[in-house]
């Protein structure tokens, strides 16, 4: 059975994974990679936009992850959230950088995919909780955060666009992050 | 930026959508207010979401060789966490706390009488102190300046009693953000009732920067500690005030630390 096959990690096992990483431990680098290698690397493509640049932003998060290891603390919050934050910070960031852009300009919004990807034999536990919370959104809302998170959208930039009160927007971004993370919770529950 | 302007905020923030000098004041804000670093956690969650449901690209087998390689090969060369400024900074904090805990007086009476009781329960305290300082600079962003670690003691104001002893610590740089440690010992239970004390900084024209307010007391301690965007340097007075505004305690901040690692 693979690392990805096995579901959520408890807290007390991410810890004891983070603190290996700290140490250079490879089973657990490989471990780690194995899990959040695939989100990190399809994120990259979305923002950065090449497989060159992907792979280069998922060295750059790891290398980050063993950095700030010690910061790391299981019990305020789960490790998919830390590399999902390093990641998104990074490739954010490195866009600005290249662009000279104070944002992300890159917008290649999809809908949630719903095909096993390629060379995956098992399931994902952890990406199919995510599916599952993020499809418990109306499809609206759910284009809404894709826009903001890949597209790097202020709130007022969509709402210009879609001709619709800034207020209601930043509304909408806060409801949706807030059913999110609810559903998030109810899915881990089942 | 209060706690309203930064929630309204939050979301935008968590997908990275703001911009300097906003970020970085909401960062601050989540640094010491524990609701919004709630919420902030919250919606930092339901965001790592989208990539994890939207994953839909592997990437090519050899790259996980090149990653464990290149981890493996920055955790070979240094060990990640205390970089020697950090170190240095909890050292400077170490003199800082000792010195907080016992009072010039009490150090150097301890030196001279290192066996007795009181020199062992003010060391107790003092690494209980340490320690709890040691976790607060652990969390702090970035480098922890030590360029200018600045210190001083605290003196109830002549008329007020003995309300406290107390001290200060400024550590200054010219390209981060600038800290300034405040703690208080001893505070009796019958001064609960002047809380809140503000504990502004003053520079020599008395213009003033609020390092934050003491609203309880754990044990007749309190601390404070604050980072700030503007250079620290020009202060060097420190004013604690109660709850009718009178000053209770003031002292001055020297020009370099005795004890500091430098």
């Amino acid at each position: 059975m693979t690392a990805q096959s096995q579901g959520p990690l408890i807290a007390r096992e991410e810890q004891q994974l983070v603190e290996q990483l700290r140490a250079g431990n490879e089973d657990a680098i490989r471990a780690i990679y194995a899990r959040f290698s695939r989100p990190v690397f399809s994120m990259g493509m979305r923002i950065l936009g090449s497989a060159e640049a992907a792979e280069e932003l998922t060295q750059d998060v790891f290398v980050m992850a063993w950095r700030k290891a010690a910061r790391f603390d299981a019990s305020r919050g789960r490790l998919s959230t830390w590399l999902m934050t390093i990641a998104h910070n990074l490739a954010v960031d490195r866009l600005r950088r290249e662009t000279g852009l104070s944002r992300p300009r890159l917008v290649l919004v999809e809908d949630v995919p719903d095909v096993a990807i390629d060379g995956e034999d098992e399931p994902f536990i952890e990406r199919d909780l995510a599916v599952r919370a993020l499809e418990s959104l109306s499809r609206n809302d759910r284009a809404l955060l894709i826009r903001a998170y890949y597209g790097g959208l202020t709130a007022r930039e969509i709402a210009e666009q879609d001709s619709i009160p800034l207020g209601t927007v930043k509304t909408r971004l806060r409801t949706a992050l807030i059913k999110l993370r609810a559903a998030n919770v109810e899915k881990e529950r089942q | 930026m209060n706690c309203l302007a930064v929630r309204e905020r939050l979301p935008e923030h968590t997908l990275h959508l703001l911009e300097e000098p906003e970020s970085t004041s909401i960062d601050r804000h989540v640094e010491w207010c524990a609701a919004c670093r709630k919420e902030f956690s919250d919606f930092g969650e339901a965001a790592a979401t989208i990539p994890v449901a939207m994953t839909d690209r592997a990437p090519l087998p050899e790259l996980e060789g090149r990653v464990v390689g290149a981890v493996r090969s920055a955790a070979g060369s240094t060990r990640p966490g205390r970089s020697r400024a950090r170190m240095a900074a909890v050292a400077v904090v170490a003199a800082f706390v000792a010195v907080a805990a016992l009072g010039w007086g009490a150090v150097m009476a301890g030196r001279a009488d290192r066996f007795s009781a009181r020199a062992k329960a003010a060391v107790q305290q003092q690494n209980v102190a340490i320690a709890r300082f040691e976790s607060l600079i652990s969390t702090l962003p970035g480098t922890v300046p030590t360029d200018h670690p600045r210190l001083g003691d605290l003196s109830p104001t002549p008329g007020h009693g003995n309300v406290a002893t107390g001290a200060a610590l400024m550590l200054t740089n010219g390209a981060g953000p600038d800290y300034a440690f405040v703690i208080l010992n001893g505070v009796q239970q019958k001064r609960v009732g002047d809380l809140p004390y503000r504990v502004d900084l003053e520079d020599a024209a008395h213009a003033g920067v609020t390092v934050g307010r003491i609203t309880g007391l754990q044990g007749g301690t309190a601390q404070l500690i604050k980072s700030f965007g503007r250079d620290l340097l020009p202060f060097s007075r420190v004013k604690v005030f109660d709850a009718t505004g009178k000053v209770v305690m003031t002292g001055t901040i020297g020009t370099d630390s005795p004890g500091s690692a430098r």
